[in-house]
């Protein structure tokens, strides 16, 4: 029996050969993943180009404010895409921390001024039109210097879905957009963060949903209206029940 | 994910397609060879040698009937098939079943204490005379044709060793499904690795060795209870020559149970790994080939990466679950289940329409390529063993079972490594 015992020399070339297939293979992901970026890329000129046109949209309104009647003005007149845009840009912000880069900023800045536009009009209907929207300024820091601020961004998103007509506008306070500094001085707003401007009055520090309903006591009168609403209905399908 | 966490996932999965490309570019060199008869024509009879097959047996009760029965049943010459049964000290009726073969001439009745599987394989081989042996484990049960097509395969004098096919035997609940596509990977990989002189295991169901194998490397080590898996990486480091029967099919009993799988698993993998450790010198080492070049290292790797993306899935959980309860507590637990299905309901429905929400990684198609190579290899490895086989799903079990439960294995077997512990038989 053979007990010289002997292996195959390793063929080299077909190492090489599988290595250059893996190059290949590996390029072709890298290049579908860099053509998905560029895509993401587009998508993100796309809403800088939302946020421009509505801004332009809404400084023609600012204009025309004083020639409408403000039987054809209500409060949702304005900027619709506003939601969606702010769901986009913390959709991508929570999905890549690469996004935070100089270009998604700039996007963040125009969208701030995007807002403020917002606010202001509104504030003019207000005065114009006696429309009594609620409104709520949110000025946040970096998560090291503001340890309330993710919560008070979860208070406010569920009060976002809760109460669709409420209206928050958030400002980045890193990002130092001179209208934001302006809108801040004029609110006196100082850190430390979170800082929730309402009604014209600032609240420095974290607020509870039961905070929140104590300084705006409209949204309690919502739970109620809701709450007398829902009773009705109850009683109108017990009495059917009783009927049939 | 951080970028230095993406890198070290692409750094793992380069090797993985490197893998995956070296397997396929050796199919398509050696493709001529699947299915092939190892010789010009089928042995005669007179030319058959003799082999004894070993039954070690312990608490065998529920299969070994079966497993003898279908060695009886092997179309081969009985003056040159002897069977020897091995008791390694069972302590239920086992010993009392096989008493009813003690009169048929070619099988052999052996009753020792117990010292594990490794000791009976022993037992019987020192008291083995024939040239070829092999064995098969009490629960499994080989096809008639199995052992004619393994023998031929030694008319190459530098074969030492063959490896059958292994099915699982009825696979029909969803584990039993999973364990048949991975089997039938399994019969395509140790074909491949078989071509390329890299097989690092002659499993316990039905390999077939020349006796003197045992004589130049020396007998079945304890070897972390995985004695099949040592004795191949030794014949490795000695250069002897493992090669596999792809028809000679081999049906084995899968465990029924998830605990059973895991115990299982548990014991071939931290195997695996520690005999690995004990054969470190033959890693990234060219004297040894394909298997110390590719197949080890790549394997090693392979645990390491499903380790870092295991643990790096488990600390991105405990931050979403922290996260979770943070937002709990912060607006009410049934107030947060409202907000989750006012996002799926909403949020999810509009961005489904939207691309930008679609975020794709190159990952994601490196994945699919790996996924695509795998359900080639389930497939093709169904073929080779020329096995009908009608259970199509199975692959969709694997995919979606296997890499959710295998990294639960592979972590106990490392920490079992880690801790130098060996995992237990049952």
């Amino acid at each position: 029996m053979n007990t010289n015992h002997t292996r195959n020399p390793i063929d080299w070339n077909k190492y090489l050969m599988t290595f250059f297939i893996t190059a290949v293979i590996f390029g072709g992901a890298l290049y579908i993943n860099n053509l998905l970026d560029k895509s993401r890329s587009n998508d993100i000129r796309s809403i800088q180009d939302t946020i421009s046109l509505n801004i332009l949209s809404s400084e023609t309104q600012y204009n025309l404010l004083s020639e409408t009647s403000c039987k054809n003005v209500n409060d949702s007149i304005l900027s619709s895409e506003l939601n969606s845009l702010e769901q986009k840009l913390s959709y991508l912000e929570s999905s890549d921390p690469s996004q935070n880069s100089a270009e998604f900023n700039y996007i963040k800045k125009y969208y701030e001024l995007l807002q403020i536009k917002d606010f202001s009009l509104m504030q003019r209907l207000t005065d114009k039109c006696g429309l009594k929207p609620i409104s709520i300024l949110y000025f946040y820091g970096s998560k090291d210097d503001c340890s309330d601020c993710e919560k008070t961004s979860v208070v406010l998103n569920y009060l976002r879905n809760q109460y669709p007509n409420i209206r928050i506008y958030s400002f980045d306070r890193r990002l130092s957009v001179s209208a934001v500094d302006t809108l801040a001085k004029i609110y006196k707003v100082q850190a430390p963060y979170p800082v929730l401007v309402i009604n014209d009055e600032a609240y420095n520090g974290y607020k509870s949903i039961d905070d929140m309903k104590n300084i705006l006591p409209e949204l309690k009168k919502i739970d109620k209206e809701r709450l007398t609403a829902g009773s009705k209905n109850s009683s109108t399908e017990n009495s059917t029940t009783t009927l049939k | 994910m951080p970028p230095v966490v993406s890198s070290i996932i692409y750094m793992f999965m380069f090797f993985l397609v490197y893998y995956q490309v070296f397997i396929l570019l050796t199919f398509f060199e050696h493709k001529h060879e699947f299915k092939k008869y190892p010789t010009n024509r089928a042995l005669t009879d007179q030319e058959l040698p003799a082999v004894t097959i070993l039954v070690p047996i312990f608490n065998e009760e529920k299969t070994v009937d079966k497993t003898i029965a279908s060695l009886l049943s092997l179309n081969y010459p009985k003056d040159k098939l002897q069977i020897t049964i091995v008791d390694d000290g069972s302590t239920d009726n086992t010993w009392n079943i096989v008493q009813k073969y003690k009169n048929v001439s070619n099988i052999a009745l052996h009753k020792k204490e117990n010292g594990g599987k490794f000791t009976a394989l022993n037992y019987g081989i020192e008291n083995c005379i024939t040239d070829f042996v092999g064995c098969l484990d009490a629960d499994s049960e080989v096809d008639a044709e199995a052992l004619r097509h393994i023998v031929p395969y030694f008319d190459n004098p530098e074969i030492m060793a063959v490896t059958p096919s292994l099915k699982i035997k009825n696979p029909d609940t969803i584990l039993g499904l999973m364990q048949n596509a991975e089997y039938n990977l399994g019969i395509f990989l140790r074909k491949i690795m078989g071509l390329i002189d890299a097989q690092y295991v002659t499993p316990g169901p039905f390999s077939i060795f020349r006796k003197n194998v045992f004589e130049t490397i020396g007998n079945y080590h304890h070897a972390h209870n995985t004695e099949d898996l040592e004795m191949a990486l030794r014949m490795q480091s000695k250069h002897m020559k493992i090669t596999c029967a792809d028809k000679a099919v081999v049906y084995t009993v899968g465990p029924r149970n998830l605990y059973r799988l895991y115990k299982q698993r548990v014991r071939w993998t931290g195997g695996f790994i520690q005999n690995a450790l004990d054969y470190k010198h033959m890693i990234l080492n060219p004297k040894y080939g394909n298997l110390g070049m590719l197949v080890l290292p790549i394997t090693m790797w392979t645990i390491v990466g499903t380790m870092f993306a295991l643990g790096y899935s488990v600390f991105e959980l405990i931050v979403k679950s922290m996260k979770a309860f943070n937002d709990i507590s912060v607006v009410g637990l049934k107030n947060q289940l409202g907000e989750i299905g006012n996002t799926f309901s909403v949020n999810l429905v509009s961005q489904f329409k939207e691309w930008m929400y679609y975020h794709v990684q190159g990952t994601f198609f490196l994945s699919l390529f790996s996924f695509s190579i795998v359900i080639f290899a389930v497939w093709y490895g169904r073929k080779i063993a020329n096995v009908k086989d009608s259970k199509k799903m199975d692959i969709v079990y694997f995919l979606m079972l296997y890499s959710l439960i295998a990294p639960i294995w592979l972590a106990t077997s490392v920490y079992n490594t880690i801790r130098k512990r060996d995992a237990a038989w049952r």
